[in-house]
């Protein structure tokens, strides 16, 4: 794989990191760099240790050994609340939301968890504006800002999804994990969410976790394959697509 | 004159549906002869999941009928209709995740319909291999594609002269797809009728010899996928193809 | 109100070896039998839904079978077989008869059909047997001890309670675990429409589940008559006691119950075994008829309206009543206090009155013997005192979770209880009386009467708790206030976005600490009198039921709530005997003849008009198809 890659700067990389569960080893000493501008789709089997790798670099699940540095900066072991507050957003897999607050609430607590300052802590939340506004931009981002007064657990499940990212960008994230974001949608709302992730990765360093192969040849700027916990391949999509190791593995019939 | 069709193994007539005050099903017709497999597509929260529970009585139409061999099942309790030949696997799979793959299958166990090959946990885990390796599992330790082994397999162990499959290859892996497929095309060449919920449009039309498209809970469409290909309007439209 | 206590053998003072070792196997004997109620009822609640407030009668109903099968033919022995087959036709008559009927109905429907089956039993125990307390004999077979070590033997009875309690409990984990029958009640509490779709008929399942239940009641009833006697109402106890077990070992888990019974039996029995107080049979009843009421609808009318009543009706009632009125205020503070955990936050403690008894205990231990201090120095003492203390056991059990967090609330609690029972410190067991708190400023004294001063105090705890209200629907609707209510809705979600949960559930558990406080200090001023039981587990248990009783989402919940249990209390007091005949009657009749029940007719409609409004809002629960 000796091709170059776009050269903007990394804006996180991981060497050597490794998960084990007990005596399972879920991710043993993957590498990856996710570069400002990049659209960066792991794909691999169920149990390859996709969404592990995903949950390290959200500090959902602390390391077992590796570094996870953030713009030159060690962060591995880091709880999740700080990974968000240093810049890095994520979706999660199964739509994970408030479902009994409105669109725009669930969005405005992304929004107050990075930005609201301690002393306006006991303010009426109506009277802060700022935060607000915030939140109806990322809405709009996404998509939803006509949603915005609905109870979350109403809307449609392609809805729900741009929910889940419009909460990811709402903190203003440098890096932007998402885990399946077309999972559960039809064609045409995964055009949508298309052409919004294509948006997205021109502002963000994007890692993507995606089975429709379609999809990820279709966007990825570099992908990395993963089997069984390691990194099989990684590349360009068209030396992924004529890699035999990842044919084998993984892709099937579908190249 | 063609002599009078026997009666469809499952219909259902002119469905009305409501959860709560949405009107989800509008006057909905559909018959599942013996056999025969039939592909439902459309967006989502177009009613095909609610045309399904109410078909097999998890949710009561304000209107209409339900008939399984032509017999009036419209007010009968789940189980009775299940008993009389219709297994459904819901989206989501279904399986209990407390319980372990053995006793998952176990509780499905039971006599078939008398006539034919009965499906027994020894064929169900012949089926799927990966399962027998997993017996001592709890359901919530199996991956996505066992899981929808396990809930395929115990359907079958029901021994139901009718399959329902409600998206049963979302969020899977291509090779697991591709190996629920082939599956739902061997449980087809067994003559067990199936009826499959799915959004890969390649794949339904390959395998069904009809296909219904709802649209906000109606029949927009109902014919060969034949004729579905020959009007790629409509596929662009409702399929988004 | 002692009417559920558990006669629990008298404990020596000091705790030396063998008395820790009856203690210790009291608790086990104890927690077995709590396990052999609870085991039903979390069963009957898992795979059924259904709430059964009865289930203590069942139990009840047991004990008198022990006690008139001893009276008739001198043996206890023979009361198990007869126990088990009364029990089995029973619960099938139950199921069959009444029961199926209810599976989808509302609670409401179902509290009412328990309560009157309550009425009824005791009715008819009243009826066949009196209300007499009858002690049972042990049987003579194991009418002797079996010696330990020199010096410590022990009931030869408790022990063959403890080892048929393990052997049923060793048959239900067999039934359950590894029968097919057992798989179908797992799979039927986890998914019970995929049950169905399965094929398989639930009503089978559940007339199983139901004999087995009220069979297991029964035999625990028999085993326990000669330990505890047999008295009236002697399900009460046992049943919130069961009901606690059940909630802790989580809803419809059989192992949950076994371990969760096994520790409340050790911590009850090693807590001296006093008497649960919470008062009995009556209070489920609104549990769920209150919940009906005020949910989700606005009017500051309503409000308006309970402050105005219950500013006028000192001027209304008899002194007793004044100070019963108080009493309920402050009951209502302290489960108001609580809510800003449970209702808002999402954190269940069990150790909540801790902060309360220690600002009781702070009015006293800063009080000369000889004459009391201003409020202006006791209050805000006890209020930072119980704050503190709120900050310290919150830091140290905010890092578990779920039942973990419970179990080191209740254990922090019980520290502060023993510290206090155990030393002289605040009197020890018996407590102490102490000068009551002046409303004074500096030199200056109100001018109060002797037969003033209950009014004052009333009055004075009604602006406290009008004031609290106002300040926790500021709090719930601040930024602070959201991000509460996010981690009650999804705490892992708030993390993912960058919260910090940690510092905000700590910073809730130290105000409602303070705020509890608050109602504490207000008990030392309206009563001049501390003791333990201030601090204890039960009065946290307590304020849990007021907060269920008045609804787990709003504000004024917990309120109602708190004035409704009291004025329970009370009434039970009036009701005689044969009137409860009557009233179970009129009950069943009502909940079989109007299927929607009492929540159908015009009433809750008014009531939920003038409600205040829901601070908590938008709490559409279920999500869509996908979700």
């Amino acid at each position: 794989m000796a091709e170059a890659r776009p050269s903007t700067p990394p804006v996180l990389a991981t060497y050597g990191l490794t998960r084990n569960f007990g005596g399972l080893v879920a991710v043993r000493d993957v590498s990856i760099v996710l570069r400002q501008g990049e659209l960066h789709a792991v794909i691999g089997p169920n149990g390859a240790g996709k969404t592990t790798l995903v949950n390290m670099l959200s500090g959902e699940i602390r390391p077992t050994a590796g570094r996870i540095e953030l713009m030159g900066r060690d962060v591995a072991g880091a709880p999740s609340w700080r990974m968000t507050g240093l810049g890095v957003g994520r979706s999660f897999q199964r739509t994970n939301i408030f479902a009994s607050l409105t669109v725009l609430e669930n969005v405005r607590l992304a929004v107050q968890a990075v930005s609201a300052s301690a002393r306006h802590l006991l303010r009426e939340v109506s009277r802060e504006t700022v935060l607000i506004e915030r939140a109806e931009r990322a809405l709009q981002h996404v998509g939803l800002a006509d949603a915005a007064p609905r109870v979350a657990g109403v809307l449609s499940h392609g809805e729900q999804r741009q929910l889940e990212i419009a909460m990811a960008l709402a903190s203003g994230p440098k890096v932007l994990l998402l885990d399946e974001p077309l999972a559960g949608m039809g064609p045409e709302e995964s055009q949508r969410m298309t052409a919004l992730l294509k948006g997205l990765a021109r502002e963000h360093a994007l890692l993507l976790i995606e089975h429709d192969m379609d999809f990820v040849f279709a966007v990825a700027d570099w992908m990395t394959v993963m089997a069984e916990g390691t990194v099989l391949a990684e590349g360009r999509p068209e030396a992924i697509r004529a890699n035999t190791a990842v044919q084998d593995a993984y892709l099937g019939g579908h190249v | 004159m063609p002599p009078p069709a026997p009666a469809p193994l499952l219909e259902g007539r002119e469905l009305d549906t409501y959860y709560g005050q949405s009107h989800v099903l509008r006057g909905v017709s559909v018959r599942i002869g013996a056999g025969e497999t039939i592909g439902l597509m459309g967006r989502n929260g177009m009613g095909k999941t609610t045309l399904i529970r109410t078909l097999v009585g998890l949710v009561r139409a304000r209107r209409g009928s339900v008939l399984v061999d032509g017999e009036d099942v419209t007010r009968l309790p789940t189980f009775a209709i299940a008993r009389r030949g219709i297994a459904y696997v819901p989206e989501g799979r279904g399986i209990f995740a407390s319980l372990s793959v053995a006793e998952n299958l176990a509780i499905a166990g039971r006599g078939g319909p008398a006539s034919g090959a009965s499906w027994t946990a020894a064929r169900v885990l012949e089926l799927f291999p990966r399962l027998a390796e997993r017996l001592t599992n709890r359901g919530d330790q199996l991956s996505g594609g066992e899981q929808q082994m396990l809930a395929i397999g115990r359907a079958l162990l029901t021994n139901p002269r009718l399959l329902i499959l409600d998206e049963a290859t979302e969020g899977l892996a291509p090779i697991i797809r591709d190996e629920i497929w082939k599956t739902v095309a061997l449980i087809r060449s067994t003559g067990m009728a199936t009826l499959v919920v799915d959004k890969t449009v390649a794949a339904v039309t390959a395998i069904a010899d009809r296909i219904v498209i709802l649209v906000k809970g109606e029949v927009v469409f109902e014919g060969t996928p034949a004729a579905l290909k020959a009007n790629p309007e409509l596929m662009h439209r409702h399929l988004g193809v | 109100m002692g009417r559920g206590d558990l006669a629990l053998p008298p404990t020596t003072d000091r705790m030396d070896f063998p008395g820790l070792l009856a203690q210790l196997l009291n608790g086990v004997q104890y927690g077995l039998l709590l396990f052999l109620i609870a085991s039903g009822l979390t069963l009957i609640f898992g795979v059924m839904g259904i709430i059964n407030l009865a289930h203590g009668s069942l139990f009840m109903i047991g004990a008198y079978v022990a006690f008139l099968v001893a009276r008739q033919w001198g043996s206890v022995w023979l009361a198990l077989p007869v126990a088990v087959a009364a029990g089995i036709a029973l619960g099938l008559v139950l199921e069959r008869g009444l029961f199926r009927h209810f599976y989808a109905r509302e609670h409401l429907d179902q509290v009412l059909l328990t309560f009157a089956l309550i009425l009824l039993f005791e009715e008819a125990r009243s009826l066949l047997v009196g209300n007499d307390f009858y002690s049972v004999p042990v049987p003579s077979l194991l009418d002797f001890s079996v010696p330990i070590t020199a010096g410590f033997s022990y009931s030869a009875y408790r022990f063959a309670v403890i080892g048929i309690c393990l052997a049923l409990a060793l048959a239900m984990f067999w039934w359950i675990e590894r029968t097919r029958m057992g798989a179908v009640i797992r799979a039927a509490a986890e998914k019970p429409e995929m049950v169905d779709v399965l094929g398989i008929d639930a009503r089978r399942v559940h007339m199983a589940v139901f004999a087995i239940g009220t069979a297991l009641a029964l035999v625990a009833g028999v085993l326990a008559a000669p330990l505890y006697s047999v008295y009236p109402n002697m399900g009460d106890g046992f049943l919130i006691i069961s009901f606690v077990v059940v909630v802790i070992g989580g809803l419809g888990s059989v192992s949950g119950a076994f371990w969760s019974a096994l520790v409340i039996g050790l911590v009850d029995t090693l807590g001296k075994g006093y008497a649960p107080k919470l008062a009995g049979l009556a209070v489920y009843v609104l549990i769920r008829a209150a919940h009906m009421i005020p949910r989700g609808t606005s009017g500051l009318i309503g409000l308006g309206l309970a402050a105005t009543l219950l500013a006028v009706l000192p001027l209304l009632v008899s002194p007793y009543y004044v100070e019963l009125g108080t009493y309920a205020l402050i009951s209502a503070m302290l489960a108001l206090s609580l809510q800003l955990l449970v209702g808002c936050t999402g954190l269940v403690s069990l150790g909540h009155a801790a902060f309360y008894g220690l600002a009781a205990y702070t009015v006293y231990l800063v009080t000369p013997a000889s004459r009391g201090l201003s409020i202006l120095v006791t209050l805000p003492l006890a209020v930072v005192v119980a704050g503190l203390a709120a900050l310290v056991v919150g830091a140290l059990s905010l890092r578990t979770r779920g039942f973990f967090f419970l179990m080191v609330t209740l254990a922090f609690g019980q520290m502060l209880f023993f510290l206090f029972h155990d030393t002289k410190l605040g009197g020890g067991t018996d407590g102490a009386f102490l000068a009551r708190p002046l409303l004074s400023i500096f030199d200056w004294q109100l001018p109060l009467s002797r037969r003033q001063r209950p009014y004052a105090v009333y009055y004075v705890s009604l602006v406290l708790l009008a004031a609290m209200y106002l300040g926790l629907v500021l709090i719930l609707r601040s930024l602070f206030g959201r991000v509460l209510e996010g981690i009650r809705v999804n705490e892992h979600r708030m993390q993912a976005l960058g919260f910090d949960t940690y510092r905000y559930k700590l910073a809730a558990f130290t105000i409602a600490g303070m705020l509890a406080g608050v109602a504490g200090h207000m008990w030392a001023m309206h009563r001049g009198f501390v003791n333990p039981e201030l601090i204890g587990w039960h009065r946290s248990a307590e304020a849990l039921l007021m907060i269920l009783l008045g609804g787990l989402t709003t504000l004024h919940g917990p309120i109602l709530g708190a004035l409704a249990y009291t004025a329970l209390g009370e009434v039970a007091q009036l009701i005689t005997e044969r009137q409860l005949l009557v009233e179970g009657l009129v009950v069943l009749f009502v909940v079989i003849a109007l299927p929607k029940g009492l929540s159908g007719i015009a009433l809750p409609r008014i009531l939920r008009r003038i409600a205040p409004a829901d601070p908590a809002k938008a709490t559409v629960a279920g999500a869509g198809p996908n979700g």
